[in-house]
């Protein structure tokens, strides 16, 4: 499998503030991969890192096989810095055409790229408009959009739903999913939902060093389920009875996680949406494998 | 697929060019140097210049100020431009501080530094952007220049080769003078956070070291000949001589400015963005 990302030894100290911490990463190409942790963990001073924004104090950082920063990455690495904004004096098509002529690409592609990106962030009818026109989630997708130019083969996203209305969030979603047969995606983000939706692979980063990195896996042997209404007590003796059980917890009034045998009882899932509808109990989502955020903080308790 | 580093320059110079006619920032610094200009040359050279061509003051000519040199000026093809060279000598270094002294850092604080990185070294950004505004303040000033050719025109001279080989000078030799002076808010502007402060730290600078140096050569007057070494130093020299008199006072300009470049360059290549 391809390294998209090496580090090794990697620290970072902002004045006696240790950011990072002798950090240990390797990043295959594959599926979007998720990177979490509390605010001041060290999830932006990485990325920045990575993009050659800010230089290590101790380690040795790969990209795509060269050194991070280097010149050579231009149009290979992709990148949604966090707060980035663009001139507000100029229109939004004029400084994307910038930034793709400057990754290399002749004036009719370059021409072609920004009219691709703006559309893939359903910003085509404000192509004319000046950034300082933009809302600030406008101008989020503006900045995602310039991190798609040239369809590179890492891109790495700082908060990149953050500021953007539900639509555009999910619209978001949907073509990071798109695009990511081609392109491998890093993304940072505290939206757990919208990983756990995307991602393959979840890093952990707490105190300047990665602390789990976690599979998604099928989710085979465990179900959550969510009920429109706190109804649940008639429910819980016929549940034991349902072949294949083997646990339950009550994690709150309206959800209900359930351990099962996914060997003998692979139609589980089957037998428990029966089992609902036989007692007239509205659900609101059934869905398998535990939460990402079960799976990052069942530890801590 | 990789643009060659002189078209990044060149592209990156003409962002910076067309920010001057694009953006409010740039017609408003348009419209101040045409401004300035219209009334300098309105209420200052036209009367000067008239003066100037009365053949009887050549009798009178001398020393003004101590450091302008009468005599010298009137040996130019017209006076209308040898007063704008004295004026231009003296106020667009100043320009150059004010308009250029956010090359760097507004982008930096904005944070759209960040997406140029992305695709180019640190060095072409920085070379491009100081390009970039020669590439203005020599547009600023060859209209500048123009205005005062139409002038000297308008008052009844020939359009001749040798004025224009004059005014061709004009613009050299002052473009030449602003390259320190433009290498160094480029300096300031790696160093500092916002073109403010690059304003005031170079106005320090460039104030505060001429009495250092004429403290420390009241005590060690060896240090004395430190003060042809200072940006600017050789403004007062060219402000006596002719057309095309001389390249030699220009090589420390020239130089100042390579310097001042050098120590930028390391400065970004070292600072986060």
């Amino acid at each position: 499998m391809t390294v998209l990302v090496d580090c090794q030894g990697l620290s970072k100290h902002f004045g006696n503030k240790a950011v990072l911490q002798q950090l240990d990463l390797q990043l295959h190409a594959g599926a979007p991969i998720a990177l979490v942790g509390a605010n001041g963990a060290g999830k932006t001073t990485l990325l920045s890192v990575l993009c050659g924004y800010i230089q290590p104090d101790q380690g040795r950082v790969q990209v795509l096989g060269h050194q991070a920063g280097s010149p050579a990455l231009s149009g290979r690495l992709g990148a949604l810095p966090q707060d980035a904004q663009f001139d507000p004096d100029f229109g939004l098509a004029r400084q994307l055409h910038w930034l793709a002529r400057l990754q290399g690409m002749s004036v009719a592609k370059s021409r072609q790229e920004t009219e691709r990106v703006l559309a893939l962030v359903d910003l085509t009818a404000e192509a004319g408009a000046k950034v300082a026109q933009l809302s600030h989630g406008m101008r989020k997708r503006l900045a995602i959009a310039q991190a798609l130019l040239g369809e590179p083969e890492l891109v790495l996203l700082d908060e990149p739903t953050a500021g953007l209305d539900p639509l555009h969030a999910k619209a978001l979603r949907d073509c990071i999913q798109r695009l990511s047969k081609d392109c491998t995606f890093v993304i940072s983000s505290h939206n757990l939902f919208e990983l756990e939706q995307l991602c393959g692979t979840v890093l952990m980063l707490e105190q300047g060093q990665i602390r789990q990195q976690i599979a998604q896996a099928s989710g085979a042997g465990v179900l959550r389920l969510q009920l429109c209404q706190e109804n649940y007590q008639p429910l819980l003796p016929l549940l034991q009875q349902l072949p294949g059980l083997v646990s339950f917890q009550i994690v709150s009034k309206l959800q209900l996680d359930l351990q099962y045998d996914a060997e003998r009882a692979a139609d589980f899932d089957v037998l428990l949406l029966q089992l609902l509808h036989q007692q007239g109990i509205d659900y609101r989502q059934l869905s398998r494998g535990q939460s990402l955020e079960q799976l990052l903080f069942q530890s801590d308790g | 697929m990789h643009l060659p580093a002189w078209s990044q320059l060149w592209l990156l110079s003409q962002i910076e060019w067309q920010r001057l006619f694009l953006t409010r920032r740039g017609w408003l610094t348009i419209a101040a140097s045409c401004l300035l200009w219209f009334v300098l040359l309105r209420y200052l050279v036209m009367p000067l210049s008239q003066w100037m061509l009365d053949p009887a003051i050549n009798e009178g000519a001398e020393m003004v100020a101590g450091w302008v040199d009468v005599r010298q000026l009137l040996l130019w093809p017209r006076p209308e431009l040898s007063l704008f060279w004295l004026l231009a000598l003296v106020l667009s270094p100043m320009a150059a501080v004010l308009f250029s002294a956010g090359q760097i850092c507004r982008d930096r604080s904005r944070g759209t530094l960040r997406l140029y990185c992305l695709r180019i070294s640190r060095s072409s950004l920085l070379l491009g952007r100081f390009l970039g505004q020669l590439l203005v303040q020599g547009t600023l000033l060859a209209v500048t220049l123009a205005a005062s050719l139409a002038l000297a025109l308008w008052q009844g001279a020939a359009l001749s080769l040798e004025l224009l080989s004059a005014a061709l000078f004009c613009w050299v030799f002052v473009m030449l003078c602003l390259l320190p002076f433009t290498a160094l808010m480029s300096l300031m502007s790696v160093w500092l956070n916002s073109s403010r402060a690059a304003v005031s730290l170079a106005i320090v600078v460039l104030s505060v070291l001429p009495v250092v140096l004429g403290v420390l050569a009241y005590y060690w007057p060896g240090v004395l000949p430190l003060f042809g070494w200072l940006p600017g130093a050789q403004i007062p020299a060219l402000m006596n001589s002719q057309p095309w008199q001389s390249w030699a006072p220009l090589a420390l300009p020239v130089g100042q400015a390579l310097l001042l470049l050098a120590l930028s360059l390391y400065s970004f290549q070292r600072r986060g963005i």
